[in-house]
């Protein structure tokens, strides 16, 4: 057990209700990346926020450089070297750079008063070193998360953490911030620095990882050097079934246009064009920040539009407010579910039923059999993992809630469905069963527009894409012109045929 | 993920803690007095704690909805005050009630406007109505406690059978406010913008218009439990509902409705509130004074909110 | 626009409660041949202040005073600001009704020091009661006057209980020291069954009373140290379908409420602090002050006045003719 940086052994963790983690042992190298994948749910985050001390397990032992350790707080895992990058960042936006990287270890220069000359100083070379272009003066809230995810590194690092968790550090990114986090692993791995690192995207993971621990429904299934696997099989051992395609087929043909979008302008984007036609999926590609999800917010009612015109089926709409857009059939599925789509506190069927209450109550009194009827039709059909429908939505995982916004928006029988970033965060298995959710959509006769930052998704699902850049659109590929490099000139500002 | 056997001690606790604290302190408070568990008593404790009960239904919708009225003491003496005038000038005990509810009514739509429309939160908005409406009433009496009451303390004080009608009218709000929670749009409404408001709103709610309605429920609620109190006191006391605007939070938070909002119930409000008018009871009958009554409550206060915080701690 | 319409909202209330503040001061009556005198009540929405208040305000416009009244609105801090602000007035005397919890003592050196008389009524001067010149009602002798009423009404081995007023204040441990030496003391055949206090509060007296009649079957008297107290022990038996026409209450005040009480046979009897009779002293004081023929921090205790089904009448035509009673 010496020559392993960590060890896991008989891990054991169970929440009210649902057993996370069960039995749990892996070793990891030293100075390796270690990559752990799994389905949402099966239980990666919880294994590493034990890790990092948020969680105590039930039972079983944690081992780092050969010694049993005892972590029952965060605070605990940094005194073992132990530093974690998180998947949704918590940070004070109001700090600036200098002072976030210093937090907690600022120079002194007696005990009590902080140095803050030394520590612009030291702020200054390390950014330089680091080759991260902002004055360290500058506020958390004015950089990028690309640039932030870099700093948390460096704030690691730099405070002597030798093991580093990566929780799903590429969901926010674009393509070119990807290579330079893996640079910088790289550079991190050469240091000696071990890495945990949790992902989903079966096309990263393997130009990073040394070993790979596959984990399925809280218990781990395998652990093996990365070379000895392929997409396929770690796909097989992941959901436990062989998936044929990660896209299933779809075989629809669109129909006559059917909604348009003319000069649209509002905050945060201007002058933007685009038309959908009955039963097709467009895609709209862009880097965070392109005004996509300003957009479709502004089309479905969400925020105001300063100029521009809808059209549905020929005739000229109003979106005004999110209630007006529902009832001319146009709805979206919000990028942050979180802040927008989910009501926490409340149960799966009150969630699926809010945008319908009308259709499950007479005279305002509701009618709780129908209820219950509706939304078991749609906990079936999507499949929801979940003890019953009177969960609440806080104890679901995040691909599970995902379904619950879907079914939520599925039961209002859209004409076009808004979907901004629908699998964000959610594990390879249940990707699929909305991709296939997707496709009986379109098959039924549903116009879907579908922003997404995952290129590889656009182009496995859409007919059209769409590319934004800085709030304008900057051009619209077709099924045959469509790849990764065309669709990245343009929303890097280029023009498609240089 | 398999589900482990049965409920855990905290899920257990949440579901029926505060019922279990309840026979608790009925067990305890028939042990230290002999005069506890009478009929007469029951009876005595729930018609004293019946403007309590409805101001804390009042709170529990807004509560619920992420929202609350500091100001609910001086707006049920209002109405309360309201009602009994309406009632001395018109000889109509059915004018008297409406024009008090009509009062509390308005009373909520100007707190409801200001918090929803100018996004003033209702902390603020309702501790200035607070102030504006002691005035007025202080403007309107001069001070002094409103003497002519003719028989408007048959709604406090009157009897239909054996059982007070403060009680009667208690339980038919119970009743009312059970139903409105469960089985209707509003009250899904009410759960949905204080569990969530953006997403209510992403969700084609009307938020707005929802916190409108919740003060003005809130507000009708309050006139009533003002013109119960008013009754009961037989006297347009200025002063009336002094602090009860704090107790009616309490017996909802303890009752189980959290402070983020978007989780409460009507039954668990009841029970809340009974608590509240028991530990005085108890106390009085054991012949312990008021200051130590403070300290008691101050501290089951805590403790609940502890045991409510404790047991939601989200799984992260 | 939000935040802009917060601060708006904010600054609003701040103006509100600064004129608030500043309309503590109400000035009355032209002519003040006799000098400028300031009055200040310790809450104007405070039956007995108010009356005390007016009383002062007409009695010294009688005798040629221009007279201010200004108001604590029942707040210590409120209190110091109010004497400060008559202290800059610079007026030939200050007569003041202090609060109970005010830090006063050093304002008033100040004030005279600067050559202001200063008086004090209804409530001696807590910190220390001998350091300027009083007109009180003692609050003993109130309890004790009520108390012996009901000595000499009560039956034979009556048992009693008794509501006190807020805890830890002089003016309730004062009467309860009165009921204690003019009642139980005085008729050893008396039973305190029990006591509570209610705080001056009617709704705590009510719900006190209610929990006493579970425990209790033979209350013959329920002595109050308010009249407020004991109309909502009334109000309990009434509640309670109990039969109270043998039962005798008594209650310190004297005020409206109270008289109409006694009136319709309800309450038995009270005491009154005659508000004119305190001021019509407190005017003879300051008078003495300023001409000098009083030169000592004298007490003057003015006498207390039982109110019972003999009296009452004339008490409620005097409240009438003050507006304390309105037809």
């Amino acid at each position: 057990m010496q020559k392993y940086k960590i060890s896991l052994r008989h891990i054991t963790k169970s929440f009210p209700g649902v057993k996370a983690l069960s039995d749990i042992n892996f070793d990891v190298r030293k100075g390796t990346v270690h990559v752990i994948m799994g389905e949402n749910g099966a239980g990666k985050s919880t294994m590493m926020k034990i890790i990092n001390g948020v969680y105590h397990p039930d039972s079983g032992e944690i081992f780092i450089d050969g010694e049993q350790v005892s972590i029952k707080s965060p605070m605990q895992a940094t005194e073992h070297g132990i530093a974690m990058i998180y998947q949704e960042l918590h940070f004070v936006p109001e700090f600036t750079i200098e002072q976030y990287l210093f937090m907690g270890k600022e120079p002194q220069k007696i005990k009590g008063i902080v140095d803050w000359k030394k520590l612009h100083g030291d702020a200054v070379r390390i950014l330089k070193e680091e080759g991260v272009d902002y004055d360290p003066r500058t506020k958390i809230k004015d950089i990028t998360v690309s640039d932030l995810q870099i700093l948390e590194i460096i704030k690691a690092t730099t405070s002597g953490a030798d093991i580093i968790i990566m929780d799903e550090p590429t969901s926010s990114i674009s393509n070119q911030e990807v290579d330079r986090l893996f640079t910088k692993i790289h550079e991190l791995k050469e240091k000696g620095i071990t890495i945990l690192y949790i992902s989903h995207k079966l096309d990263e993971i393997f130009r990073i990882a040394d070993d790979i621990t596959i984990i399925r429904d809280g218990a781990v299934i395998e652990t093996r050097p990365a070379r000895e696997y392929d997409n396929d099989t770690i796909i097989t051992k992941m959901v436990g079934r062989p998936l044929d395609n990660v896209y299933p087929e779809i075989h629809t043909s669109p129909g006559k246009e059917y909604f348009r979008v003319e000069g649209l302008s509002g905050d945060g984007f201007d002058n933007v064009s685009f038309h959908v036609k009955k039963g097709e999926i467009i895609g709209f590609a862009g880097l965070v920040g392109a005004g996509r999800t300003e957009v479709m917010r502004a089309v479905v009612g969400l925020d105001p539009i300063r100029e521009g015109k809808l059209f549905k089926d020929g005739k000229e709409i109003q979106n005004k407010t999110v209630q007006g857009a529902k009832s001319n059939g146009i709805v979206m599925v919000s990028e942050d579910r979180r802040r927008y789509g989910i009501i926490g506190v409340r149960s799966i069927r009150e969630n699926i039923i809010l945008p319908n209450l009308k259709r499950a109550s007479r005279a305002g009194i509701l009618d709780h059999k129908k209820e219950k009827q509706i939304t078991a039709d749609y906990f079936k059909k999507l499949n929801i993992k979940a003890p019953g429908d009177s969960t609440l939505l806080q104890n679901l995982s995040g691909g599970n809630q995902q379904k619950v916004v879907l079914a939520k928006w599925l039961l209002t029988e859209p004409d076009v469905l808004i979907l901004d970033e629908p699998t964000r965060g959610i594990d390879v298995g249940a990707k699929y069963e909305i991709y296939c959710l997707i496709r009986e959509m379109l098959e039924e006769g549903t116009t879907i527009i579908m922003v997404s930052s995952e290129l590889p998704e656009l182009i496995g699902m859409c007919d059209r894409i769409y590319v934004m850049a800085e709030g304008r659109v900057t051009g619209e590929v077709s099924k045959q012109e469509m790849t990764q490099e065309v669709i990245m000139k343009l929303a890097t500002g280029g023009q498609k045929d240089e | 993920m398999n589900k482990t056997k049965g409920m855990s001690f905290t899920t257990f606790f949440n579901k029926w803690g505060i019922y279990i604290i309840l026979l608790l302190m009925i067990i305890i408070s028939a042990i230290a007095s002999p005069n506890f568990l009478t009929v007469s008593n029951i009876l005595s404790v729930l018609r004293q704690s019946t403007p309590t009960i409805i101001l804390a239904f009042a709170a529990m919708f807004l509560m619920i909805s992420g929202n609350m009225d500091l100001g609910a003491g001086a707006g049920l003496a209002f109405s309360g005050i309201a009602a009994l005038v309406a009632y001395t000038s018109s000889g109509s005990l059915l004018v008297g009630i409406l024009f008090g509810c009509v009062c509390g009514i308005i009373i909520g739509i100007v707190n409801g406007v200001i918090t929803a429309y100018l996004a003033v939160p209702s902390f603020i908005v309702t501790l200035a109505t607070d102030m504006i409406i002691r005035g007025l009433i202080m403007i309107y009496t001069g001070g002094q406690a409103i003497t002519e009451t003719d028989n408007f303390s048959v709604i406090g004080q009157g009897y239909a059978g054996p059982i007070p009608i403060p009680i009667i009218i208690m339980v038919v709000l119970l009743i009312i406010s059970w139903f409105i929670l469960r089985s209707t749009t509003l009250g899904r409404k009410f759960y949905a913008i204080g569990g969530n408001a953006e997403a209510a709103k992403a969700a084609c709610i009307n938020v707005k218009a929802a916190i409108v309605q919740s003060y003005m429920l809130a507000g009708v609620l309050t006139a009533i439990s003002g013109i119960v109190l008013i009754s009961r006191l037989n006297s347009g006391s200025p002063t009336a509902g002094d602090g009860y605007a704090l107790d009616a939070i309490a017996s909802t938070v303890i009752g189980g409705s959290s402070l983020n909002g978007g989780v409460g119930t009507a039954t668990g409000t009841l029970v809340g509130a009974i608590i509240m008018g028991l530990i005085s009871n108890i106390l009085n009958l054991m012949g312990i004074q008021s200051y130590v009554q403070q300290v008691v409550k101050g501290v089951i206060i805590i403790l609940a909110v502890i045991l409510d915080v404790q047991s939601k701690k989200k799984k992260s | 626009m939000k935040k802009f319409l917060c601060v708006l909202l904010s600054a609003l209330m701040c103006v509100g409660l600064l004129a608030g503040c500043g309309s503590g001061e109400e000035s009355s009556g032209d002519g003040g041949s006799s000098g400028k005198l300031v009055y200040i009540a310790q809450d104007m929405n405070d039956s007995f202040a108010s009356w005390l208040a007016n009383s002062v305000e007409s009695l010294g416009t009688e005798r040629g005073y221009d007279v201010t009244v200004m108001d604590c609105q029942a707040d210590g801090a409120k209190c110091v600001e109010m004497l400060e602000n008559a202290r800059n007035m610079s007026p030939d005397a200050i007569i003041l009704q202090p609060m109970a919890d005010a830090q006063v003592l050093n304002t008033i050196e100040g004030i005279r020091d600067d050559g202001i008389e200063l008086v004090v009524v209804n409530l001696p001067l807590p910190e220390d009661p001998d350091a300027v010149p009083t007109v009180v009602c003692d609050d003993y002798t109130l309890g004790y006057e009520i108390a012996q009423e009901a000595a000499e009404n009560l039956p034979e081995n009556a048992n009693i209980v008794i509501l006190n007023g807020i805890p830890g204040m002089s003016v309730t441990t004062e009467r309860r020291r009165g009921f204690q030496e003019g009642l139980l003391d005085a008729r050893s055949d008396v039973t305190l069954l029990a006591e509570l206090d209610a705080s001056f509060n009617k709704d705590e007296a009510m719900d006190a009373m209610d929990d006493w009649l579970q425990k209790f079957d033979d209350i013959d008297g329920v002595i109050c140290a308010s009249d407020g107290m004991a109309l909502g022990a009334i109000e309990s038996y009434k509640s309670n379908n109990k039969d109270y026409s043998n039962v005798q209450f008594y209650g310190i005040d004297g005020l409206a409420e109270g008289c109409l009480s006694i009136q319709s046979g309800e309450l038995t009897a009270t005491v009154l602090q005659d508000a004119q009779t305190m001021a019509d002293e407190a005017l003879n004081m300051v008078e003495g002050l300023l001409d000098g023929s009083i030169t000592d921090n004298q007490t003057v205790d003015i006498d207390a006045k039982i109110v019972n089904s003999d009296n009452v009448e004339e008490i409620i035509e005097m409240h009438r003719e003050n507006g304390l009673i309105e037809e």
